[in-house]
């Protein structure tokens, strides 16, 4: 009988996706230090200061989580052993610092080579892991649920590197033309089909695991995923199209992307009735977290069809959107799993190392000792409050810096919470050593 | 018939309704409801591992021909369970709701990682190699 490769024994050292978690907070940080130092980069969506602080939080943030996580969720997931864990993990982590510290400071000095160099680092980093990834998921026996959406998140990631490389070449090159319409892509494809994608799917699992509620309707199991990508193929197709035949395409897009916003509303809502009918009522800061960024992803619906349907100068709504979306939704979802994941994982190197040495009249500390509650909510607070003000500051100007050194708190404070619990991995086996 | 990935997982979520109603009862700081729901949880929760334990993956390890695989895993992970279920009851006896509520949040995490490795994964494996002998194999379960 053909036996499935079956790797549940496969928990990756504790390093594997602490280096990526841990150093999410710090890029974040370096995002509003970014908009601190240049606060007019918030009055035009495309000035390079601005794609700096995008790509700091997209590919420094947001990124780096997912790429940390997935290494560490995906033989549990899908049920298929990664090989090399540590040598690949260092790898793409340096090539990713490497990356987006190169292209970001590229932007900001405007250097054209540098941006180049940044790209291409970033591309190729994304790309290995793509690879290993993708061999993975294509060779897996795990329930369909879980592939499906993870094989069309991939090709989200696939097309999202693609665009980035030719935008960085463009920017690199003058002999190749640089098209805004182009831009837009990259931004749709890695936030809405990779990024999103990844946290639909992942929330099938982790909503009515770990928040005790009750399943997902199999027909959203089944139709979300693929409804968001189609429309977002035929955006794609007809951005392209559209720019061949040198037309305007404001309609046709609007309507596409009409569909792709009800999507991701229709998951939002679902999301939180089923959090409404959850068993378990105690306090819980993951919880609170994506209630808001649920929220959050509402709201940028709302604004969307506010853009499209008034057609009012919306330079500033657009870039409320993007807020929304990228630190609204989907930072808040993210920072609630980080809230979960590095505690359980240090509890876990724990359990499994003391229990090798025999000493278990040593208490290993529990999750809620590793990051306290009381800390957590204070940063969740924080969180709160940089949203809101980045918001404001919008039709506000000369409340940027101030909003953006809120943000650079609540990250830098999110990095503490991290960066502490992680440490007392180290302390604790400290303890257990035999004197 | 009965299917085996369904038939464990109703154990899981009974399993874990009992979990919840006792989290529940313990921020209400109700602790003397909170002891009988504690004690139906750790005899359900037993129950379940011994009809893993003694029955079901004892068969998958009689097909594999080996008792070193994902198996070894999962009994591993019983005996974390165990280990943390153990620290719950002191903590009730003395009615400590920070610390009863810090070991749960834990048990929770690891209990749900572990129930979706196996529903994922194990249960649909086994449920391939037990084929034809399914009935016999619930029984045995039921039997004990």
């Amino acid at each position: 009988m053909d036996q499935p490769a079956l790797s549940l024994e496969q928990t990756p050292p504790l390093s594997v996706p602490l280096i990526f978690m841990l150093s999410a907070p710090f890029l974040a940080a370096l995002a509003g230090i970014t908009a601190f130092v240049y606060p007019e980069s918030f009055d035009e969506r495309w000035s390079p200061a601005m794609l700096a602080i995008t790509h700091l939080l997209t590919v420094g943030f947001i990124g780096m989580v997912i790429v940390g996580a997935l290494q560490q969720l995906f033989p549990v997931l899908v049920g298929v052993r990664l090989s090399h864990p540590v040598f690949f993990s260092r790898l793409i982590y340096g090539g990713l610092v490497m990356g987006v510290l190169s292209l970001c400071g590229g932007f900001l000095m405007v250097q054209p080579k540098v941006i180049g160099f940044g790209g291409a680092i970033l591309g190729l980093s994304f790309l290995c892991l793509l690879v290993r990834l993708g061999s993975a998921v294509f060779k897996s026996k795990a329930i369909a649920n879980v592939t499906k959406g993870m094989k069309l998140a991939l090709v989200g990631m696939l097309l999202t590197i693609a665009l980035g490389l030719y935008l960085a070449a463009a920017y690199t090159s003058s002999d190749i033309p640089l098209h805004r319409f182009m831009t837009e892509l990259h931004f749709q494809w890695g936030i809405l089909g990779w990024a999103g994608m990844l946290i639909i799917t992942v929330s099938y699992q982790v909503v009515p695991m770990f928040q005790v509620t009750p399943k997902y309707p199999q027909k959203m199991i089944t139709w979300l995923g693929p409804s968001i990508f189609v429309s977002l193929i035929m955006i794609t197709a007809t951005r392209f199209w559209f720019f061949l035949s040198g037309d305007v395409a404001t309609y046709e897009i609007s309507a596409l992307e009409l569909v792709l916003f009800c999507g991701y509303s229709f998951y939002a809502i679902v999301t939180m009735r089923l959090q409404l009918q959850r068993r378990r009522k105690v306090p819980d800061i993951t919880l609170a977290y994506w209630r808001f960024g649920l929220s959050c992803l509402l709201a940028a619906a709302l604004i969307w069809s506010l853009v499209k349907g008034t057609l009012i100068d919306h330079q500033q709504l657009e870039l409320a959107l993007g807020v929304l979306i990228i630190v609204g939704f989907i930072m808040s979802l993210i920072t609630g799993m980080l809230y979960k994941i590095i505690p359980f994982l240090v509890w876990l190197h724990l359990t499994n190392s003391i229990d090798m040495s025999a000493r278990w009249e040593l208490k290993i500390p529990n999750m809620k000792e590793i990051i306290p509650d009381r800390h957590a909510r204070n940063q969740f607070r924080l969180h709160l409050l940089a949203v809101s003000l980045i918001l404001i500051s919008l039709l506000v100007k000369w409340l940027v810096p101030f909003a953006a050194g809120v943000f650079m708190a609540s990250n830098l404070y999110l990095a503490f919470n991290l960066v502490r619990g992680a440490l007392m991995y180290g302390h604790t086996l400290q303890q257990a050593q035999p004197a | 018939m009965t299917n085996l990935v369904e038939y464990m997982l109703a154990e899981h979520e009974y399993c874990n309704d009992l979990f919840c109603d006792g989290e529940n009862l313990a921020t209400e700081s109700k602790w003397s409801e909170l002891k009988s729901v504690f004690e139906k949880f750790v005899m359900e929760t037993e129950k379940h591992f011994a009809k893993e334990e003694k029955v079901l993956f004892p068969h998958a390890e009689q097909s594999m021909g080996s008792d070193a695989g994902p198996t070894a895993v999962m009994r591993m992970e019983h005996e974390q369970m165990r280990a943390l279920i153990g620290n719950l009851k002191p903590l009730i006896e003395k009615e400590n709701k920070e610390g009863f509520l810090g070991e749960t949040e834990t048990l929770l995490v690891l209990m749900q990682q572990h129930n979706m490795k196996e529903e994922q994964i194990l249960y649909p494996m086994i449920d391939r190699m037990v084929g034809a002998n399914l009935a016999a194999v619930i029984d045995a379960m039921e039997a004990l």
